[in-house]
């Protein structure tokens, strides 16, 4: 069940990430997210998003679709783009045991994702482009505060 | 993000804070390459008022990191991490690889 619902949708580029942040910010805040994963879900997205501007988008302005949604005690984060196929197969895990001079340089954010959240879910299709779920369980301790709405939408700043 | 540097007699001095996201993080890279670029290979990053480092940020630092250590001629020393920044190094398995101090003047004086 649904309880709690916000959504962002923008298009730009990797200077957008502040405002992501602060509209993760506002939704922990609106769904009364426990304060100890505030910080796991804003880097989970952080991450996701810088990954589809440098990597889906290359770089170029592109358009990101952000939801942040509780279900009971759970957050769920759904991104969409229209960007570059992504194949997280294609990506190695760091080696975080090995010296530092023989890792190569990357890979870093997926690994924290995963780390940070309790599932991390990739799918692609040419009608949807990416999709990417995500979700912290038991982060929510109760109802959603008063005065939230459901099916709300950021309206995007210019 | 906010970056100040000070050349000291035995190392460069970084002091670090705000947010460094994927959107700054480049420009932390490029103010530490301007400094191993100028034979300063000796490096302390005091990151005590970093609200947030990302994989970015991490990536320019692993990169500056293996500068300054190359043919053992420096090294990349970190200082006075916050609690966000010390739980994303700890993940990513850097905390063990990287000299971290509690206080700048304790990482400053290890050079």
């Amino acid at each position: 069940m649904t309880q709690f619902r916000r959504e962002l949708v923008l298009t730009g580029t990797k200077s957008e990430l502040p405002r992501i942040s602060r509209f993760v910010e506002e939704a922990c805040d609106g769904a009364n997210v426990d304060s100890a994963a505030r910080f796991d879900l804003q880097m989970a997205v952080d991450e996701a998003c810088c990954n589809v501007f440098e990597h889906a988008y290359g770089g170029s302005a592109g358009e990101l679709d952000l939801r942040f949604e509780t279900r009971g005690r759970d957050v769920v984060i759904t991104l969409h783009d229209h960007g570059r196929a992504f194949n997280p197969e294609g990506v190695p895990p760091p080696d975080t045991t090995s010296p530092l001079e023989e890792r190569p340089v990357g890979g870093l954010g997926l690994h924290l994702m995963r780390k940070l959240m309790d599932k991390v879910f990739f799918a692609f299709s040419p009608e949807r482009g990416n999709t990417l779920v995500m979700e912290k369980h038991k982060v929510v301790p109760g109802g959603p505060k008063r005065g939230s709405s459901e099916g709300r939408s950021a309206k995007p700043s210019k | 993000m906010e970056l100040t540097n000070v050349d000291m007699k035995r190392c460069t001095l970084f002091r670090l804070s705000g947010r460094i996201d994927g959107s700054v993080a480049p420009e932390l890279g490029s103010q530490l390459r301007a400094a191993t670029d100028a034979g300063r290979y000796k490096i302390v990053v005091n990151m005590k008022g970093v609200t947030y480092a990302s994989s970015a940020c991490l990536r320019e630092l692993i990169g500056a990191w293996k500068t300054c250590r190359r043919w053992n001629r420096g090294d990349l020393r970190l200082a006075e991490l916050s609690p966000n920044v010390d739980k994303v190094l700890d993940l990513t398995g850097l905390k063990s690889q990287l000299m971290v101090y509690s206080t700048e003047a304790e990482a400053v004086g290890s050079f």
